[in-house]
């Protein structure tokens, strides 16, 4: 059971309301995006199912059981990779098999084959510092999957990268979920990232906060993101959602305006 | 006529080579050298000791048994006064750091005894516990604990909240999370805290030396003083010049070696 | 069937804390503040020695030092050594500083002595010092311009040496002059720096003005804590010693409240 419920959930900062009245379902090992513009809550969103913040009303269960902290078999990739700088790769990926009861070798060994994973062969020994922001990303996206959880969250996870890397780190991602099937809820406000990547797109607004939109993405699976892009059907969708987002950046308010792409 | 910049605020050794560097600091030192020997010699020795005849006396002093006899002790106090002193002041700082309501509750007291002179409190606790070695440790005891404190403290407090939050999101229990991030992340603060504390130590040791009894290396500097000899006092004052460039320089390397992923740091 | 939850804010959570957290945080600051002298007295009254007294003697001892005027002329004699060492330890300082910071030669010249200087304990020249220059005045004023030199000089320099790249680049594009250039760019960079060194100053000089006192024993604050010391009146040796406290607590929050307000964009460090 890897299933998601968000059950109208509202949080708000004393006046300032966040988002209100939330309600997703997310099934077993489905990939999920969530796209908004900036301050449309959707890293809030998610970081309350991450049990790393608190919700102000509603309640959000993971297979099924209520959730308020961050549990064993659920875990979160950052935009901005959250590496430890005092550990090497492979100490890196290890970082939550350890804190399971793992010795630092018997780590090591476990962490080898999602290194592989995320084609990091080789590079076990280096440090944080001596990595592009690519192959960090790529730790945490090992580090991540080395627990062998659930259900993973992802927060914008290649925001911080280059558009190059971008798309290439989308081709790794649909190969490597395509071999691990799990629940994954994806935060971006990349229209492309959104489409290419997820079997449903969830499109959020901001004033207040809410889910708009709940479209499935009818390509198959094993997909190759550049033959997708070429698809009519990529285009059609892409312009749908432009429109549902574009409303936002027309009406001038607090928060900042569309991205898109 | 276009304005331009004369070269003002340099800030790193770009545009400068290493040789020329060189260049100066020997000129530099030389000019000082012979400063030093010309003032000495122009203001009679009673002000100020040529640098052959410091030398000389150190020499002396070191043969003789007498630089060891003194030094013996003061070694002594140090090590113990400033050992414990960092045994007591890294946990301590550690604690004050992670706990949120133990910094509260200790930022009084310990801000208030860092910014008072500590050699204040010298004759008075001189009094209470006795001229002798243990009020001598404690002095430099307590020279030493607070810059440790606080210092650790800081470091702990200052680690990256997000990779904090990081270790919440994988579930680590408290015992772990020392391990994994606040430990290594406070590296480089406690050996600064190490770096000053130990230069404290040795104010305050000399200090205790002075005031606490007749012995060690700053009783040694109060002798020859007294008989005004210049080229003696200034031969320990040597020495403690070398020593804290040294426990610096030291400290330095070693929190660069601890944490090579810094980078340049001060 | 909507439960709701209440907010909780939680360790790491970056939800700033309410209004409750920090009233329950200055009450603690209040209660660390009280807990030693408190902690004193009680340990004072269950001494056995009558050469350890508590906060309550030593108040009672001060206002009759203050009526007798012996606290109030030697606070006076300590703080004109003080200000005037001061004074002209943090000109010369600044003085120096500047240069070393402006001119690399100048810099790679005296860079190394002036930090191993720093790194001595300069209390060891003092005896030497009051040796040579006598008991009086112009020797503590010495002693207290030499110990606060040296950080000023040292941060001055490393403020000015620190000017960010970035911004010197700004200053060449827009054709900024030498004049320009320091009042725009490099004097308000190097402030943080510049007040750290003072306040590091302070801390030297109080610990000079008592060692001068200490060695010279004829004037001052010091000297009545050693006489009253020697002399076993141990309140009236504990209250210049508190007043050091006070004086040298209530500069350094000075400063730091004036480096908030001079250059509000420089975060606070340690040291």
């Amino acid at each position: 059971m890897s299933n998601v419920s968000i059950e109208n959930l509202s949080k708000n900062y004393g006046a300032l309301s966040v988002f209100d009245q939330i309600n997703l379902n997310v099934g077993d090992n489905e990939f999920v995006s969530i796209l908004g513009p900036s301050g449309c809550g959707k890293t809030t969103l998610l970081r309350i199912v991450a049990g790393l913040e608190q919700a102000t009303e509603g309640r959000v269960l993971v297979a099924d059981e209520e959730t308020h902290k961050p549990r064993p078999d659920m875990t979160l990739v950052f935009q901005n990779f959250r590496l430890l700088p005092w550990r090497t790769v492979e100490d890196n990926v290890g970082y939550g098999l350890r804190l399971r009861g793992r010795s630092r070798g018997e780590a090591r060994a476990e962490a080898q084959p999602f290194i592989k994973m995320v084609g990091l062969e080789g590079r076990e020994q280096k440090y944080p510092y001596q990595l592009s922001g690519g192959m960090q990303q790529r730790v945490g996206l090992a580090r991540a999957l080395a627990i062998q959880p659930k259900i993973l969250l992802m927060d914008e996870p290649f925001g911080a990268l280059d558009a190059q890397t971008r798309e290439l780190m989308q081709d790794e991602l649909l190969r490597i979920w395509l071999a691990n099937r799990k629940t994954v809820m994806f935060v971006t406000h990349s229209i492309d990232e959104a489409i290419v990547l997820s079997d449903r797109v969830i499109i959020m607004q901001t004033n207040p906060g809410r889910i708009v939109e709940d479209i499935r993405i009818p390509f198959e699976r094993p997909r190759n993101s550049a033959e997708i892009r070429n698809d009519p059907r990529f285009a059609k969708l892409r312009a749908e959602m432009w429109g549902l987002l574009r409303q936002e950046a027309i009406a001038p308010d607090m928060v900042g305006g569309v991205s898109g792409e | 006529m276009r304005q331009t910049w004369s070269g003002a605020c340099q800030v790193n050794n770009r545009g400068m080579s290493r040789r020329k560097a060189l260049t100066i600091r020997v000129f530099a030192a030389l000019t000082l050298l012979v400063g030093w020997y010309a003032a000495a010699v122009s203001t009679g020795s009673l002000f100020l000791a040529t640098p052959q005849d410091v030398i000389g006396r150190l020499g002396q002093s070191v043969a003789s048994g007498e630089f060891l006899d003194y030094l013996g002790p003061t070694a002594y106090i140090l090590a113990i006064g400033a050992g414990l002193g960092v045994a007591v002041g890294v946990p301590f700082g550690l604690l004050i750091g992670r706990v949120r309501w133990l910094q509260s509750a200790t930022e009084a007291p310990i801000n208030i005894f860092y910014t008072t002179p500590l050699v204040a409190l010298i004759p008075f606790m001189l009094v209470i516990i006795g001229f002798n070695n243990q009020s001598k440790i404690l002095i430099v005891f307590l020279f030493t604990v607070l810059p440790v404190i606080i210092n650790t403290a800081v470091g702990v407090r200052t680690v990256d909240r997000d990779l904090l939050e990081l270790t919440t999101s994988f579930c680590s229990t408290e015992a772990p999370v020392w391990r994994d991030v606040l430990i290594p992340a406070s590296i480089p603060a406690v050996m600064t805290g190490l770096r000053i504390g130990l230069i404290h130590a040795l104010v305050g040791a000399i200090l205790a030396d002075f005031y606490a009894g007749a012995s060690g290396f700053g009783y040694l500097i109060i002798l020859y003083s007294n008989r005004f000899d210049v080229a003696g006092a200034l031969g320990p004052v040597l020495v403690l010049a070398v020593t804290g460039t040294a426990i610096a320089a030291v400290l330095k390397a070693a929190q660069r070696r601890l944490s090579p992923w810094q980078g340049a740091q001060i | 069937m909507t439960t709701s939850i209440k907010m909780k804010t939680d360790k790491n959570s970056s939800v700033k804390p309410n209004l409750g957290d920090s009233r329950y945080e200055r009450l603690l600051w209040w209660a660390g503040l009280l807990f030693i002298p408190v902690v004193w007295q009680i340990y004072s009254l269950f001494a056995d020695s009558p050469l350890i007294v508590g906060p309550i003697e030593v108040a009672v001892a001060s206002v009759g030092m203050v009526r007798d005027g012996t606290l109030v002329s030697a606070a006076g004699e300590s703080g004109l050594v003080f200000v005037t060492g001061i004074l002209a330890g943090i000109l010369l300082g600044l003085l120096v500083g500047l240069l070393v910071g402006r001119f690399r030669t100048v810099d790679i010249a005296l860079d190394p002595y002036i930090s191993a200087i720093y790194a001595t304990p300069l209390v060891a020249i003092v005896p030497l010092l009051v040796v040579a220059l006598g008991f009086g005045f112009t020797a503590k004023i010495v002693i207290v311009m030499i110990f606060a030199f040296f950080p000023v000089a040292i941060n001055t320099a490393a403020g000015v040496r620190g000017v960010p790249v970035d911004l010197e680049e700004l200053g060449k594009t827009f054709c900024s002059n030498e004049l320009q250039a320091w009042r725009d760019i490099v004097l308000p960079s190097s402030l943080p720096f510049i007040i750290t060194g003072m306040r590091l100053a302070v801390g030297r000089a109080l610990i000079a003005v008592i060692v001068a006192e200490f060695s010279t024993a004829v004037t001052g604050l010091g000297f009545l804590i050693l006489r009253n010391a020697r002399r076993f009146e141990m309140a009236e040796s504990l209250v210049p010693v508190i007043l050091l406290m006070v004086v040298g607590f209530g500069l350094y929050t000075l400063l730091k409240k004036s480096e908030i307000r001079l250059a509000p964009w420089s975060a606070g460090g340690a040291q």
